[in-house]
């Protein structure tokens, strides 16, 4: 993974609402740049910084599909269920929605690239 | 225009920097450790945590869709969020979520906990595109609820 804005970045990673299940490693991502880097730069060299992002995302998804596969698969072997009947829970209202749970469902939004038109802030 | 109408990638970080350093400047904020991913197909995720003051911190998660453009002049909207904030070691205080699909909380939603009393959890939809926060309103609904109960906060800190 190539992490934006060099000298700050020494020992980067990434913060995650739930550490542990954070299996993100150096080589399944793109591009990444953390806001407290992009704050330090000069007007420029955060346009430079968002134009390599942009092109970053615009790319087809390859290493990075590994990673979020390998977090949705964090959560289903913690809760010994699938996806899939993680849905059907949710929707028969026999899984209460946890701040984990929300999470799982956020990365199976990104893995499907669903968007939620209500989604607005 | 909208706040959560699409904006320029430039724009929403200029704008998101301008509030994470007002926030940090009242105080209440300490520390801002989101990172941005390009996650391919057209998205960028944002993920990390805004470190508060008294052990609070809003662990953010969103993503950005790129609809239209090139570099930093690409036209974004947020497609999905989760603002969950906690109070270190006791609980959760509230969390916004967008919609999780058509039959379990179809709208945007807050879970809002009475983490000072017995811990009991209230689901509110939000209706109005209006009415649902920023992430910088959400930092600042914290800061009002923790001034308005410091010392049971701080109390319950302490036990």
């Amino acid at each position: 993974m190539f992490y934006a804005s060099l000298p700050s970045c020494e020992g980067l990673t990434n913060s995650s609402p739930f550490g542990d299940l954070n299996t993100q490693t150096e080589d399944d991502m793109a591009f990444a740049v953390k806001d407290a880097d992009l704050f330090g730069m000069t007007e420029g060299q955060k346009e430079s910084i968002l134009n390599d992002l942009v092109a970053a995302a615009k790319a087809p998804r390859n290493g990075q599909a590994l990673r979020i596969d390998a977090r949705i698969r964090k959560y289903e072997i913690r809760y010994e269920m699938s996806s899939t009947e993680l849905l059907r829970r949710l929707q028969a209202n026999e899984q209460h929605e946890t701040a984990e749970i929300a999470d799982w469902l956020f990365w199976l939004g990104t893995r499907d690239n669903e968007d939620n038109e209500q989604a607005r802030p | 225009m909208s706040k959560h109408a699409p904006n320029r990638l430039s724009n929403y970080q200029k704008v998101h920097e301008k509030r994470i350093r007002h926030l940090i400047d009242g105080g209440f904020l300490v520390k801002d450790a989101i990172t941005w991913d390009a996650t391919g197909d057209g998205y960028i995720v944002g993920e990390g945590d805004l470190i508060c003051i008294a052990g609070i911190r809003v662990q953010v998660i969103k993503r950005l869709k790129i609809l239209s453009g090139e570099g930093a002049n690409a036209t974004v909207k947020t497609v999905s969020y989760g603002y969950n904030a906690v109070l270190s070691g006791i609980g959760n205080i509230l969390r916004y979520d967008n919609p999780h699909g058509p039959t379990h909380r179809p709208y945007d939603h807050v879970h809002r906990f009475d983490i000072l009393g017995d811990g009991s959890e209230e689901v509110i939809d939000i209706y109005s595109e209006e009415q649902i926060p920023t992430l910088a309103q959400v930092v600042e609904e914290l800061a009002d609820w923790y001034y308005a109960n410091k010392d049971a906060v701080d109390a319950l800190q302490r036990m």
